[in-house]
């Protein structure tokens, strides 16, 4: 046993992480299909009980959110890729599925799947250019996005203009409303399990030690023999895709699309919903993304003082804990379970001293 | 150049020039220099030596006041006040920093203007490098590169600029930090044909160096940082001396090569 | 040749907007390497402040002006004093991606948000400073605002170039952005040169919402749109060239005029933000944003 108190401060953890990460690599990891495990059983039950009510609803359109959440934590936490072209992409999965189902009587699986694949076709042909700019420049270039994107949308009456598209399908047909509502937010709360899985399983191999390189000295991890290119592609395109498919879940959680799911208000509610939880803990910013949606569309107070209330929250983050509220919460475990080793190990020593070490074998 | 202005009186053995007293840096939980005193007198060329990692960057920078440090720097007597590295360049301490620190985008006739920043009274940079010019003439080399942007030349032109850059600021006491690291052979004698140069003048060096070998090549005598601590040598260490140790200059005790 | 006159004069008045706050983003990205997308949000309180100073308090037009710019340059201040010094002073350089955005992204939510509660949601404008009808010389038209509006843009991108280029403090802010550890060891005060530039820019975006707003109408919603615009004109001017982002973003504004009057006038906007991203995906050299990134 290391002395787990060494891991607390800040310099030694990146080290200690990438050991940890390297250590299982070797090995089957069993976080991911764990995760994948806990949430689709812990979501069903939850949408279950709430039984079709409006908090359902909420908490699926949350689920939504908390799919894209779950990519942009790889794509800005993780790799820190600048890249604000989210809501863009939430707009692909979600005017995707309306035209498919409402124009070419698509049903929900097949549009859901098709909506995927024009994903990663649009995000390989975007990224493929986009992600040439480094740093800024990309930043730069995925913000113009949605400023055109979302004219168009607005303007266009083949994308339903301001009123959008309604008619979006459910995922999953029920009797009623409520059970239809509860069985897509079964198939969300799946979804989300998937993409939680899949993005643990990146960040823990061998290619999230070479994204985190990245994310600390670009020219460090090229001279590692990382391919930067491949690397920024790979993160753009997987980011995307979990984006269409976050917003493929919010149209059919709510039956239509308007472009308000493309507008600067939508990626600035992501980026609070990624930095505030904790844009480098996949855990928290899912966590945040359903309890962010939920306290913005139920809470009067919190709905009419909406920007004031996240800027402030946002500052207040940074200032204090650069990694959210999942940082906070980190470091005061990690104080405390300090505290506990450091307690054990001066009994143990006591004991050692006492007992002429035979009775050592306590404070393990 | 005020350094060589007084020159021909030859360093006063009397006067001290900086006057570190049990300095220390902290990084968080991390203690750089623990507690670091030693004295040079004016005119004296010290080079402080130690293997990698030991606290001498972290000790030169504290005494420049870039970082919070604990102790007391004092400059001819005045005591420079903690974390204000404005006050120690205008009491005459400079200091050339590892790893140059120019600034890319600007040319190195800019570069070397705002080495005068704290002293000029110019509004008008055209004005201000007519001031400085002067320091040209101890690096002729960088004539014909004033206008090209410090960033593209040379890791060894760039050491040059840096050097003009400190003089520029008209310094009393001018601290080098691994000036040759990672230069070529070519250039690292340049520098230490300049350094062997300015030990004739009143100017007192502080030079923070790896290779004492090297070091010594110029330097009247050396401190040795280990482990955060200044050791002093034989003669003149234990923890009852009287702190600063007055009569530096002249002590033979000194690291002899 | 009329129509494309007053197109051109069109164009030149919105292009001002985007190059004046590209400007002041790109002065203060070259003192710390920040981005204020809170400059739209600045201009938005001057213009609404003004307005709402006049209307409802009765008070004089120039002292309301006045009251309004200081007014903004303490939010500034005290951004800097309560925000930016925890973040930059007192930590090792910031944090990476997070402090080129979020800081000022956080300040603009909190304007818009105290906007909203202050002043409400209605258009407000400030009255003209040199009021009248448009001027007209046969079928050419300008209006009097616009002619402010473009002559502040002129004025300040030369202001501030010259002030870049040609002073020594102009030099010293420049190397702050360059190398924090260079400049503190030749006597500069970065922190100083941050928080100076950040309350003049803010006063500069503040001053031009008060002149525009006859133009346009500003809500507490208006910030940042033009915020975001404003980035693109510092973008193509390489984030760090203020004088040469006000002449971006003139280029910027005829165009889109220029779009609207002989293409479409619906997708104008669409069509000139896609020729950028692909000039800047195709040419990201030519903006010169490989030298801020190396």
């Amino acid at each position: 046993m290391t002395e787990p108190a060494a891991s607390a401060s800040g310099a030694v953890q990146p080290v200690v992480a990438a050991e940890r990460v390297a250590h299982q690599v070797r090995r089957r990891d069993p976080v991911p299909v764990s995760a994948f495990v806990c949430i689709a059983v812990v979501g069903s039950i939850a949408l279950s009980v709430m039984n079709g009510s409006y908090l359902g609803l909420q908490v699926t359109t949350g689920v939504g959110y908390a799919v894209v959440t779950v990519g942009m934590v790889l794509q800005l936490g993780y790799s820190r890729q600048l890249a604000f072209s989210q809501s863009v992409f939430m707009g692909v999965g979600a005017y995707g599925t309306a035209i498919l189902e409402t124009k070419y009587n698509f049903n929900s699986a097949e549009s859901l799947l098709a909506v995927i694949a024009l994903a990663t076709v649009v995000s390989l042909l975007v990224g493929s250019v986009v992600t040439r700019a480094p740093g800024l420049a990309l930043a730069l270039a995925t913000l113009l996005l949605p400023l055109f994107i979302y004219e168009l949308a607005t303007f266009s009456t083949y994308l339903g203009s301001f009123a959008g598209i309604s008619g979006v399908l459910p995922f999953w047909n029920g009797a009623t409303y409520e059970q239809e509502l509860v069985r897509s937010g079964i198939v969300s709360v799946v979804l989300l399990g998937l993409a939680t899985g899949l993005i643990l399983r990146v960040m823990r191999s061998g290619i999230g030690l070479q994204l985190m390189a990245m994310a600390e000295d670009e020219r460090l991890g090229e001279s590692l023999g990382v391919s930067l290119r491949q690397r920024r592609l790979e993160v753009f395109v997987l980011g995307s895709v979990l984006a269409a498919v976050g917003g493929a879940i919010l149209a059919s959680a709510q039956g239509l699309v308007t472009p308000d799911v493309l507008s600067e208000s939508a990626e600035i509610t992501l980026l609070i919903m990624v930095f505030v939880p904790g844009r480098k803990s996949v855990t928290a910013t899912i966590i945040g993304a359903i309890v962010i949606e939920y306290l913005t569309t139920s809470t009067s107070f919190i709905s009419t003082n909406l920007s004031t209330i996240e800027g402030v929250v946002l500052i207040l983050v940074l200032i204090v804990e650069p990694d959210g509220v999942a940082g906070a919460v980190a470091r005061l475990l990690g104080r405390r379970t300090d505290r506990w080793a450091a307690g054990l190990r001066a009994a143990a020593a006591k004991a050692r001293a006492r007992g002429g070490g035979s009775r050592a074998g306590d404070a393990v | 150049m005020a350094a060589a202005a007084a020159a021909a009186e030859g360093p006063d053995p009397g006067s001290v020039a900086l006057e570190v007293a049990s300095v220390s840096v902290n990084y968080g939980q991390f203690v750089a220099v623990e507690s670091a005193t030693f004295s040079v007198g004016a005119g004296e060329c010290v080079a402080v030596i130690g293997p990698n990692g030991h606290g001498k960057s972290s000790m030169v920078t504290a005494v420049a006041g870039l970082v919070r440090r604990g102790g007391t720097v004092r400059v001819f007597g005045t005591a420079l006040p903690v974390g204000d590295p404005r006050a120690a360049v205008r009491a005459g301490l400079v200091l050339v920093p590892e790893r140059r620190h120019l600034y890319p985008q600007l040319t190195t006739r800019d570069n070397i203007m705002l080495g005068s920043y704290s002293h000029t009274r110019r509004v008008w940079a055209r004005q201000a490098w007519a001031e400085v010019a002067g320091v040209l003439d101890m690096f002729p080399e960088l004539a014909p590169l004033l206008d090209q942007k410090a960033g593209t030349l040379s890791g060894g032109q760039q050491q040059m600029v840096a050097l003009a850059r400190g003089m520029a600021a008209r310094p009393k006491i001018l601290m080098l930090d691994e000036p040759c690291l990672g230069l070529a052979e070519v250039v690292t004698h340049r520098v230490y044909d300049w350094l062997g140069a300015m030990t004739a003048t009143d100017m007192t060096i502080v030079l923070v160096e790896e290779n004492p070998v090297h070091a010594l090549r110029v330097c009247h005598r050396a401190v040795r940082m280990y482990r955060g601590l200044v050791e002093q040598p034989a003669g003149e260490a234990g923890p009852d001396g009287p702190g600063p140790d007055g009569p530096g200059p002249d002590g033979p005790g000194a690291v002899s090569a | 040749m009329s129509e494309f006159l007053n197109l051109l004069a069109a164009g030149l008045t919105s292009g001002a907007i985007y190059g004046i706050l590209g400007a002041c983003l790109a002065v203060w990205f070259r003192v710390c390497n920040v981005l204020n997308l809170a400059v739209g949000d600045f201009a938005m309180l001057g213009a609404i402040g003004t307005a709402v100073l006049v209307q409802n308090d009765d008070i004089p037009f120039v002292a309301a002006i006045v009251v309004d710019l200081v007014a903004v340059g303490v939010v500034a201040w005290l951004f800097d004093r309560l925000v930016l010094h925890f973040a930059f002073d007192r930590r090792a350089g910031g944090h990476g991606i997070v402090s080129v955005f979020f800081y000022t992204f956080g300040l603009s939510l909190v304007i818009e948000g105290a906007a909203r509660a202050l002043f409400g949601t209605d258009v407000h404008s400030a009255p003209a400073i040199w009021s009248g009808p448009a001027l007209t010389i046969a079928d050419f038209h300008v209006q009097r605002a616009g002619i402010l509006v473009i002559a502040l843009a002129a004025v300040s991108g030369l202001a501030l170039w010259a002030y870049l280029h040609f002073t020594v403090s102009g030099r010293a802010a420049s190397a702050c952005g360059e190398s924090v550890l260079g400049s503190r060891i030749v006597g500069i005060d970065s922190a100083l040169f941050r928080r100076r530039i950040f309350i003049m820019t803010a006063v500069l975006a503040a001053l031009f919402g008060v002149v525009e707003s006859p133009l346009t109408g500003f809500t507490y919603q208006s910030g940042p749109t033009i915020s975001l615009i404003g980035v693109v004109a510092a973008g193509f001017a390489a984030f760090r060239r203020p004088g040469r982002a006000v002449v971006v973003g003139l280029v910027l504004g005829v165009a889109e005029a220029m779009l609207g009057g002989y293409v479409s006038t619906e997708y104008n906007d669409v069509l000139l933000y896609a020729i950028l991203f692909v000039i800047l995906i195709v040419q990201p050299e030519i903006l010169g944003l490989s030298a801020v990134l190396a």
